[in-house]
């Protein structure tokens, strides 16, 4: 029962922050049926069907590994520094990332949760790594298993095409 | 020496560090402890003070909060002209939030009590 309470409200939480249902099945022990119908009184809509994007690369195109490289500092600290652990970690690390990087006007966040979700997934496993940028000293989104001798970040040396995004 | 008025600057600078370190340890001390760079040791004496003592604590001609920059050529780095100008506030909380990280002690391995130096 309190198990129950204590799952709805973490769903709850995780769909205002825009989590999807993939995501809300692996972190409660919320029924499918009643998570969808949770989902559509919060949202005014059903979630999202197909796959959960799953491509580690994701994470590493510019604004991506920018935006990425911010929500996974913010984790790092307060899982292995403040012992904050699970999902309620993932939460407290989106809700920071998200004070840093306000979404523009109608536009979604470049990072969504789910999106947050999976790369603590694949930092978990290695696929991918932080690697410090040898001109400014951030500790940046990298693949892993992969020796970065003079890695500079995307800020520091972004690539051609990166450029202030314009005003529509 | 600096006249009185920059001195009392000092003293509200600093009471009201205190004030909203408090306000923002009441409100979620995880995130607090990340927003102001502390320890956990350090929030859990802060968040008891009462203002009397808080007053106490600001009234010296020194700032008592540190500033976070550690290396100046970071600062001229994160300030410079650039054509990707507005991801600048995002790599200054990337940078701090690794330099943070370096710095802190894990709460999880210090040992539960601070005996030791008794």
């Amino acid at each position: 029962m309190m198990q129950e309470y204590s799952d709805l409200q973490t769903a709850i939480e995780l769909i205002n922050l825009g989590a999807r249902l993939q995501l809300l099945e692996k972190e409660t022990s919320l029924s499918r049926a009643k998570l969808t119908k949770l989902y559509r009184e919060l949202k005014g809509k059903s979630p999202p069907k197909g796959m959960l994007p799953f491509s580690a690369d994701w994470y590493v195109t510019w604004e991506n590994n920018i935006h990425a490289t911010m929500f996974y500092n913010i984790y790092r600290i307060i899982t292995e520094h403040y012992g904050s652990l699970g999902i309620g970690a993932i939460i407290s690390s989106y809700r920071l990332y998200l004070e840093q990087c306000p979404s523009r006007e109608q536009m979604e966040n470049v990072l969504s949760l789910t999106r947050a979700w999976t790369l603590v997934r694949f930092c978990e496993s290695r696929i991918l790594q932080l690697t410090p940028c040898t001109q400014c000293k951030g500790d940046f989104i990298t693949h892993g298993f992969e020796p970065y001798m003079a890695y500079q970040c995307v800020i520091c040396y972004p690539p051609s095409r990166a450029s202030r995004r314009k005003e529509i | 020496m600096i006249d009185n008025n920059e001195l009392k600057n000092i003293h509200i600078l600093n009471l009201s560090y205190l004030l909203l370190a408090q306000r923002l340890i009441n409100e979620d001390k995880i995130a607090a402890k990340f927003r102001l760079g502390i320890d956990d040791a350090m929030v859990k004496i802060l968040e008891v003070l009462t203002l009397p003592q808080l007053v106490k604590l600001s009234e010296t001609n020194q700032i008592i909060c540190q500033f976070r920059f550690e290396c100046p050529e970071l600062i001229s780095k994160i300030t410079s002209e650039s054509r990707i100008d507005d991801k600048r506030p995002i790599h200054t909380g990337i940078l701090l939030a690794t330099q943070l990280y370096k710095n802190t002690r894990s709460d999880m391995s210090v040992p539960s009590t601070g005996d030791s130096y008794v």
